[in-house]
């Protein structure tokens, strides 16, 4: 077969054409300079230092990660946003709270609330519960309890180490439930005025969030107990009892809260005392307790 | 134009094949096939040393008696590989290349030059739109000047299909150069 290149003086215009087209591109000649400067780029390209398909895996498993640990910190950023929003909604909703409660206590006029002003004794009193009353006592007369006699003298808070002693000091709340007595309307309200009048507000207290009513329950007494043991702190162990007492007047552990808010402010509000010794004995007259409710109602 | 016996003879005896002498005397063959393969004379060089480091890495498992063939297959996939970067390239540089071989050498006047770089700009044009087994067998017969054994030999196919190629070929160019003819007459 004759090749077209070859056809260029044709007399065919077309075959003529065509072989002119093919003539514009000459065979590749064999270049030995060419074949030469190839050969040196690939030596060259040998000795580089051997690795790049490894350094290129490397660089996607250091991409994978990279984009892993940007996700994990995002993921970790917007759970710390979610808890703070959490956080905020639940102080928001304390201090609405708070502030019913407190329009709440204000709004009766009643004797106890000429008291409140003089409730929130230092809530850093070095002093146990379980401290002498020799030494409770000076500290207790506030301005609005000093006239009333029953808390000032000695005689009267003497026996509360040896009974706060015996107070229940592990009250996870008892799993028998409470008698079915009705709840004491009476002295009520002055616990709800104290803690409305005590809390202070920079101390938030822990947040009602428990869905599940028992382990409120639970929380709410072992708070109570951890501030009254732990941190001496018997206010705010008496705001979370009053706050139990409130919300779970019948609760499984009504005995013990009513008990320990007993302990927490003997010794320190003689008022609030009497009221919870009162009520531990309407309710529980022969309760494991009402030794101590009898005492702090004694003279 | 023949292909390299040495090679050839290596592959035969059975020797285990030694690198430097398959390139030497199958470099410039490879290079002929690229260009039929549609690598423009620009990136001719780039393609081969791809092609030769492939081969350089495969060369020790080869252990087959026909080593054109081996090589030609290599070629296509290399050249067949860098069609399809240069595509992805061009996306992004817009395929502005610059073939320094298609400049003037100066051995020719200006306008034999721009008849030369026209014509040659028609052939790539009709030789593009030509499938490749076409345009393989119509590149190295009528521009190589490879013969139709050299061609079945290298593409392990038959003489025969070989010719069927070229006829077939020849024809579609044929017709697109009847075609170009047509427009310059209209013109």
């Amino acid at each position: 077969m004759k090749r077209l290149r070859d056809e260029r003086g044709a007399a065919d215009p077309v075959l003529a054409e065509a072989g002119r087209l093919l003539s514009s591109r000459a065979p590749l000649p064999d270049d030995t300079a060419r074949r030469q400067r190839v050969r040196a780029r690939m030596r060259r390209r040998r000795g580089a230092p051997v690795g790049a398909g490894w350094l290129r895996a490397l660089a996607v498993v250091l991409l994978v990660f990279s984009v892993a640990a940007a996700s994990a910190m995002i993921g970790r950023v917007a759970q710390t946003i979610r808890a703070k929003l959490q956080e905020a909604r639940v102080a928001k909703h304390e201090r609405e709270r708070q502030r019913t409660h407190g329009h709440r206590s204000t709004a009766p006029a009643s004797p106890t609330s000429a008291i409140a002003p003089a409730a929130p004794t230092p809530p850093t009193a070095p002093a146990p519960v379980i401290a002498p009353a020799s030494a409770t006592a000076p500290a207790a007369p506030t301005p609005a309890t000093a006239p009333e006699p029953a808390t000032a003298p000695a005689p009267a808070t003497a026996p509360a180490p040896a009974i706060v002693a015996t107070a229940p000091i592990a009250s996870t709340p008892r799993i028998a439930p409470a008698p079915a007595v009705a709840r004491p309307t009476a002295p009520a309200p002055p616990a709800r005025v104290a803690t409305a009048a005590v809390t202070p507000p920079h101390r938030a207290l822990p947040a009602p969030a428990a869905t599940d009513p028992e382990s409120d329950q639970a929380r709410l007494v072992a708070d109570a107990v951890r501030a009254l043991r732990h941190q001496h702190d018997p206010a705010r162990a008496a705001i979370l009892l009053a706050r139990y007492l409130d919300r779970y007047p019948d609760g499984v552990a009504a005995e013990d809260a009513l008990a320990l808010a007993l302990e927490a402010t003997i010794g320190r509000d003689a008022p609030r005392a009497a009221g919870f010794a009162t009520r531990y004995l309407a309710r529980y007259p022969d309760g494991h307790w009402s030794a101590l409710a009898r005492r702090a109602l004694s003279p | 134009m023949d292909l390299p016996a040495a090679a050839g003879d290596v592959a035969s005896a059975r020797a285990p094949l030694d690198f430097s002498r398959v390139y030497e005397a199958w470099f410039d063959p490879c290079l002929r096939w690229l260009r039929a393969l549609g690598i423009p004379d620009a990136d001719l060089e780039d393609v081969g040393q791809e092609v030769f480091v492939v081969v350089r890495r495969k060369l020790a498992g080869f252990e087959g008696d026909r080593l054109t063939p081996w090589l030609y297959r290599i070629a296509a996939r290399t050249a067949s590989d860098h069609r399809r970067r240069a595509w992805f390239r061009r996306l992004w540089t817009r395929g502005s290349r610059i073939d320094f071989d298609a400049l003037s050498s100066g051995a020719e006047g200006p306008a034999e030059a721009l008849e030369r770089r026209e014509a040659q700009r028609l052939l790539d044009g009709i030789l593009a739109r030509m499938s490749e087994k076409r345009r393989v067998a119509f590149s190295l017969y009528e521009i190589e000047g490879y013969s139709g054994e050299e061609i079945a030999q290298l593409l392990a196919v038959p003489v025969a299909t070989v010719w069927t190629r070229l006829h077939h070929a020849r024809k579609e160019f044929l017709e697109r150069v009847a075609e170009l003819k047509d427009e310059e007459g209209r013109r």
